[in-house]
């Protein structure tokens, strides 16, 4: 799937690039980071520490921790609930863990 | 139920658990008596599961260093895992001021032969990058131990079944008959036992089995907040870690009645400990205020500072829930209770282990069982006598 | 801290109403939503700086949403909106405990509503973790709100109306829907077809949506259910069969398809976190949703001054939420004396009458999608139960075994809700697991200790409050 965005009947605003395991992705203005990503095809958030499980969006709405991935060099940042910025750097993370912004 | 039993214990907690363990295994018919649905739900399944070593003075020192070396292969002994591990802590301090007492500290079991070790300034950062530049100096040893407070409870429970223990729940004693001066029946609301032993191990409603018998056992609830935290990469070193306050805060009541430091008022000193899974419990807390076991925003807010001040990059970890449990103090002088009573014959008491239950659970168990069958213990616990009371009687028995 | 009159915990359908009722009466409103906007899951807005460009397009409950959210926009400058708080704990007496930029503050209010809504029912199969699966409501809100479509041939698997709506938003936005797999028969729903004819309007929008999913050649299964998800990284595959009365699956009819998506669709379950918190008393209304907390016709609890209303109250709806919200508050301003008895019954007067004729029609719904125990008693052991921890159901299966029926027995003995979700996820599966094995009723098996606070919070925000506390100490 290349691009899941609606197209018909939708009018968005300003587009802008953010970064996800070192790829460029196309954002709008307004859209969480997880719509970008599922806009983009990618799926897997994170892998799980134990099993080494592939997680994604699940809830929806930020209680099931599917979609904890590190974000501008914080961890367990859930992406469908936080909102795509220019340049913003994301990044598949592995386990739950938080590794501060440092690592 | 059985309706007769060679020992009742009351209390589904670690030291009700461990002494059926070891009276079990010495071949006493045990009946464990929980009002609970479940074990553990006192103080045994309310706190950090820490095994502390360095914190301590005789005559605790004795007793807990019996109990580390039991539980080095418990968990072989009982074939149950307890996740048992010999962590070490470090006891450290962000207060200049208090160098001289934790020098002070480290000679004192440098000159007990022990194997400790003062490290301070840089050194602190080098060896462990989470502590901040606040922490100054610190203590470490190798003694010290973490364990699965609930795996201990339900491995001595599964154990002292195998052997033959029964363990009764959602069942309350509410009386313990006595003729002659002898313990005959412990009467639940689910019908008699008969028997001519009792084993107090309550835990903080120890003082109402007491009352059933005319004795005043002085423990009361003191309640102790813990927060815990979401996962986080393991320390490097130290993964149990202690406030120097924290030797004020639990030990020395007379500095925090004096003390104008709120944080002292409400005994929030650094007590953390990391388990494997990444989570840290971060306590300790220490207040009366009866039964009551909720939290409070004060306390918490007080110990979330206090971590951030010696680890700073907590400030960002986020913390998932928080807790209370009430530990069995012995106000009149924070030791455990481990003894007989002259009248009636046949009433043990177990209890009074403050924040110490976790890592006395094995020792206590043993020394009960020896008390009971033997009427003699193999580490003397004079210390921990009842008749060192002595206003223990009520007025109208 | 400082003190509020009304404080409401959730800027939902419920929440939105209930501070108009209160600040039509001058009250003083303080409405507290955790996310960036007002809305709740039902009426979330469109993502910022998007725009319908037929505006007869728009779904009609988006209409509804708006229409409510700008009368409460009218009397923005006599309500205290606290939008991206989150509240995290409900100290007594009713101490509501926030977090908002990174800080904690602490709002003592006379009166409390919590409007805390519901959240998508997790429904645990073999690969139900993988990429590609995904509730109902996060569908939803990725196809209505950000636009998007959450995969390309989707296959949809539930019980009940959320999913109808779902089908057809996916429908109009040109996904390939390869199914709509319905557990129940939906043979006995001619029973309820009074109740269902009383609220006109909502049937009549199912049926359309059902006619849509016809005119685009959906199949829809009844009687049919989700086996399993099959996939490495991602869903390729889904795995379905038929199932019977009590939703077990009837061995032999299982089918596959080519799938990316799989959506499931059973139920929401009321977050009840706060009311539980604070000590409400809880009753299991498994028509409803679950746990529920007990409460008067006025959506006042046993605990003074302490009221709930919406989905949080039992799954009956949008609808049912407003008025909730709107009877809670009327009582609210006359506990509050700012209107007199009377009026206070002349208000909620045509209120009941209303909510008579929704509940009987939720009520229908609820029947006839009520969900089956044979949904939770089939799930292979090798199925992650906790997310969170990666337990299993055989290891789940295995304490329970040994006896441990107390729910947080269970959590101390394999880490199931221990983790960031903090059971959510894993504790309604488990409750379940436990029924089934003791032969005692979900009621019976309890939900565990409630425990602040009810979303992880990162430790400053708490360390920042002692601040203030300690000025109040001198």
């Amino acid at each position: 799937m290349i691009n899941g965005r609606i197209k018909k009947g939708v009018n968005r605003g300003k587009s802008f690039e953010i970064e996800v395991d070192g790829d460029k992705v196309l954002v709008y203005k307004g859209e969480t980071i997880a719509a970008a990503l599922l806009a983009a095809g990618k799926r897997t958030c994170r892998w799980t520490k134990i099993k080494k499980q592939p997680r994604g969006i699940y809830c929806g709405m930020g209680i099931c921790m599917g979609c904890a991935m590190v974000v501008n060099g914080r961890p367990n940042t859930l992406v469908c609930q936080t909102m795509a910025t220019p340049n913003c750097k994301v990044q598949t993370q592995i386990g739950l863990e938080n590794r501060g912004t440092s690592k | 139920m059985n309706r007769t039993a060679d020992v009742v214990v009351i209390g589904g907690g670690l030291i009700g658990s461990s002494v059926a363990y070891y009276l079990a295994k010495k071949g006493v018919e045990v009946t464990v008596i929980e009002r609970s649905e479940g074990l553990c739900f006192g103080a045994s399944g309310a706190n950090q599961g820490g095994c502390p070593f360095q914190i301590f003075t005789s005559p605790l020192l004795e007793l807990v260093n019996e109990s580390l070396k039991l539980y080095k292969d418990l968990s072989e002994e009982i074939g149950y895992d307890l996740e048992y591990q010999n962590s070490g802590s470090l006891i450290c301090s962000v207060d200049e001021e208090q160098y001289p007492a934790m020098e002070r500290h480290y000679q004192i079991f440098r000159k007990k032969g022990l194997n400790v070790r003062l490290i301070e300034g840089e050194e602190i950062q080098e060896l462990e990058p989470s502590l901040g530049k606040d922490v100054v100096v610190g203590v470490e040893e190798q003694y010290s131990g973490i364990v699965n407070p609930f795996k201990v409870t339900y491995g001595f429970a599964r154990a002292a079944r195998k052997m033959g223990a029964e363990f009764i729940l959602s069942t309350e004693v509410k009386n313990i008959e006595t003729n002659k001066g002898k313990i005959t029946s412990a009467a639940t609301d689910r019908g008699k036992i008969e028997t001519n032993f009792v084993v107090n191990a309550a835990g903080a409603w120890s003082p109402d089995i007491g009352k059933m018998l005319g004795l005043t056992i002085p423990v009361r609830p003191q309640r102790g907040q813990i927060i815990v935290t979401e996962s986080v990469p393991l320390n490097k070193r130290w993964r149990y870690i202690f406030d120097a306050d924290y030797l004020t805060t639990a030990f020395n009541a007379e500095k925090i009645a004096k003390s104008k430091d709120p944080r002292i008022k409400l005994g929030v000193a650094g007590s953390y400990i990391q388990a494997n899974s990444g989570n840290w419990t971060v306590a300790s807390s220490r207040d009366f205020t009866g039964y009551n076991n909720k939290v409070t925003m004060q306390t918490l807010s007080y110990m979330a500072a206090r971590i951030i001040k010696f680890m700073p990059e907590f400030a960002d970890v986020k913390f998932i829930r928080a807790f209370a449990g009430l530990r069995p103090f012995c106000y009149v002088d924070g030791l455990p209770i481990l003894s007989k009573v002259d009248n009636p014959s046949g009433f043990i008491i177990a209890t009074g282990h403050a924040g110490e239950g976790v890592t006395l659970a094995p020792i206590t168990g043993k020394l009960i069982s020896e008390l009971i069958t033997e009427n003699r213990t193999s580490i003397p616990i004079d210390a921990f006598a009842f008749s060192r009371f002595k206003d223990n009687r009520d007025n109208n028995s | 801290m400082r003190e509020v009159e009304l404080a409401i915990i959730g800027g939902g359908p419920a929440g939105i109403c209930a501070a108009i009722e209160a600040v039509k009466c001058n009250v003083q409103v303080t409405l507290i939503e955790e996310n960036s906007r007002l809305g709740g899951q039902f009426y979330r807005r469109l993502a910022d700086g998007f725009a319908i460009v037929n505006q007869r397009q728009l779904d009609k409950y988006y209409v509804q949403g708006t229409k409510l959210i700008a009368e409460l926009e009218q009397y923005r400058r006599k309500i205290e909106l606290m939008e991206n708080a989150l509240v995290w704990g409900i100290f007594p007496d009713k101490e509501v405990v926030l977090l908002r930029d990174g800080k904690t503050e602490i709002l003592k209010a006379q009166r409390l509503i919590l409007a805390e809504g519901a959240y998508d029912r997790p429904v645990p199969f073999p690969g139900w973790t993988l990429p590609g699966v995904l509730t109902a409501g996060a569908a939803l809100r990725m196809v209505k709100t950000e636009k998007v479509l959450p995969g390309e041939r989707i296959l949809l698997a539930g019980s009940g109306p959320l999913q109808l709506l779902l089908a057809a938003h996916l429908v109009r936005a040109g996904a390939k829907v390869v199914a709509m797999l319905e557990a129940s028969p939906l043979n006995n729903s001619w029973k309820h077809l009074p109740h269902l004819l009383g609220q006109w309007e909502l049937l009549k929008d199912g049926l359309d949506y059902l006619w849509e999913l016809r005119k685009a050649k959906v199949p829809l299964l009844r009687s049919h259910a989700i086996v399993e998800a099959k996939g490495e990284e991602q869903v390729y595959q889904a795995i379905y069969a038929k199932v019977d009365s009590d939703w077990q699956i009837v061995p032999g009819t299982e089918k596959n398809v080519e799938v990316d998506t799989i959506i499931t669709g059973y139920g929401l379950i009321p977050s009840g976190r706060l009311s539980r918190l604070c000590g409400c008393r809880q009753k299991w209304d498994p028509y409803l949703g679950g746990w529920i907390p007990e409460r008067g016709e006025y959506m006042e609890t046993a605990l003074p001054g302490i009221f709930t209303a919406g989905d949080c109250n039992g799954i009956e709806g949008a609808a049912v939420a407003a008025e909730e919200g709107r009877l809670a508050a009327i009582k609210i301003c006359q506990e509050l004396g700012h209107i007199t008895p009377e009026e206070a019954s002349r208000r909620c007067s045509p209120i009941f009458k209303k909510l008579r004729g929704l509940r009987r029609f939720e009520s229908a719904l609820n029947n006839i999608f009520a969900i089956r125990r044979g949904l939770l008693a089939q799930i292979p052991d090798e199925v992650i139960i906790c997310r969170c921890e990666e337990v299993t159901a055989g290891e789940i299966r295995r304490v329970i075994a040994e006896g441990m029926t107390n729910i947080n027995e269970i959590k101390a003995l394999t880490r199931t809700g221990m983790g960031p979700c903090q059971g959510r996820m894993c504790a309604p599966i488990i409750a379940e697991m436990v029924s089934i094995k003791t032969n005692r009723p979900v009621g019976e098996v309890g939900f565990s200790t409630p425990r602040p606070p009810i979303k992880p919070i990162p430790l400053v925000g708490v360390a920042r409050y002692k601040s203030s506390w300690e000025r109040k100490v001198e």
